[in-house]
């Protein structure tokens, strides 16, 4: 199961994901996803520390918004990653991709 | 302790968590009681992109079963974890990954399979009688006493 909600703080959009993201949800949240996108250059945090689990089609999911948005002269910064999803983060050796915060707070930090 | 259950489940994607939580739960004992730590992330993660692997790749063109065995036994140090499907094959040689693929090469299929061998200790791969068998091997003392990092050398 995955919730997600967008608010808006200062010039940033945080996107928060609660839950499993991954094959089976990934589809519920990907025009979401699609939405901000379509925003152009935005900045957006996604805020990870309520995901208990990520798969492939998780990180995908994450990596597109990172590829996609970037592309478009926007950024994104990922906070708050922990316990599985962190894991495979660090198997995939995205920490030296993408920019990795502990928490919201530090994520805004000169945002 | 020697601990075992075997399960059917149609190959679709709503079913992966009902036996998933099962390989949960057997791992968070086996974490308990052997006082090791990581072991169900990783066994999660490979069970998951596994079954994920099954339903979008070999059931692709249709419907089918996958059967999943999990044994666990002290003695022989060794956690096993069999998926089973008789959807088309793959080579399994020369999918996905060995190494870390760079950012813009990650696709979700060959990250998958990159996953599964850095979740396992040995990962093999048999295709017979029109069966795809994905043998997922941990071994139990390769996971961290509590307390330890879990994030050195990948593993726990």
């Amino acid at each position: 199961m995955l919730t997600h909600e967008t608010t808006e703080k200062g010039n940033a959009t945080i996107l928060r994901f609660s839950g499993s993201l991954d094959a089976l949800t990934v589809p519920e949240v990907r025009p979401a996803v699609d939405r901000l996108i379509e925003r152009g250059g935005i900045k957006v945090v996604v805020d990870m520390s309520a995901v208990t689990t990520i798969d492939s089609s998780g990180v995908a999911l994450i990596i597109s918004l990172f590829k996609r948005l970037g592309a478009q002269k926007g950024v994104v910064r990922v906070a708050g990653v922990a316990g599985q999803p962190k894991e495979i983060f660090y198997f995939l050796r995205l920490e030296q991709a993408l920019a990795l915060f502990p928490s919201v707070d530090e994520a805004l930090k000169g945002f | 302790m020697a601990l075992s259950f075997t399960a059917c489940v149609p190959g679709e994607l709503r079913f992966r968590d009902l036996v998933g939580t099962m390989v949960r739960e057997v791992c968070r004992r086996v974490e308990r009681d052997a006082g090791c730590e990581g072991l169900e992330w990783r066994v999660v993660s490979a069970y998951n992109e596994a079954f994920n692997n099954i339903v979008e790749h070999a059931y692709a063109a249709g419907h089918g079963e996958v059967e999943v065995l999990l044994r666990v036994d002290e003695a022989t140090d060794r956690l096993v974890l069999r998926l089973v499907d008789h959807g088309a094959g793959f080579d399994f040689g020369t999918s996905g990954a060995v190494e870390a693929p760079p950012v813009d090469a990650l696709s979700d299929g060959g990250m998958g399979l990159f996953i599964i061998r850095q979740s396992m200790t040995e990962v093999q791969y048999e295709r017979r009688e029109d069966r795809n068998h994905l043998t997922m091997t941990k071994r139990l003392s390769e996971c961290a006493a509590p307390g330890r990092a879990l994030h050195g050398d990948g593993r726990c």
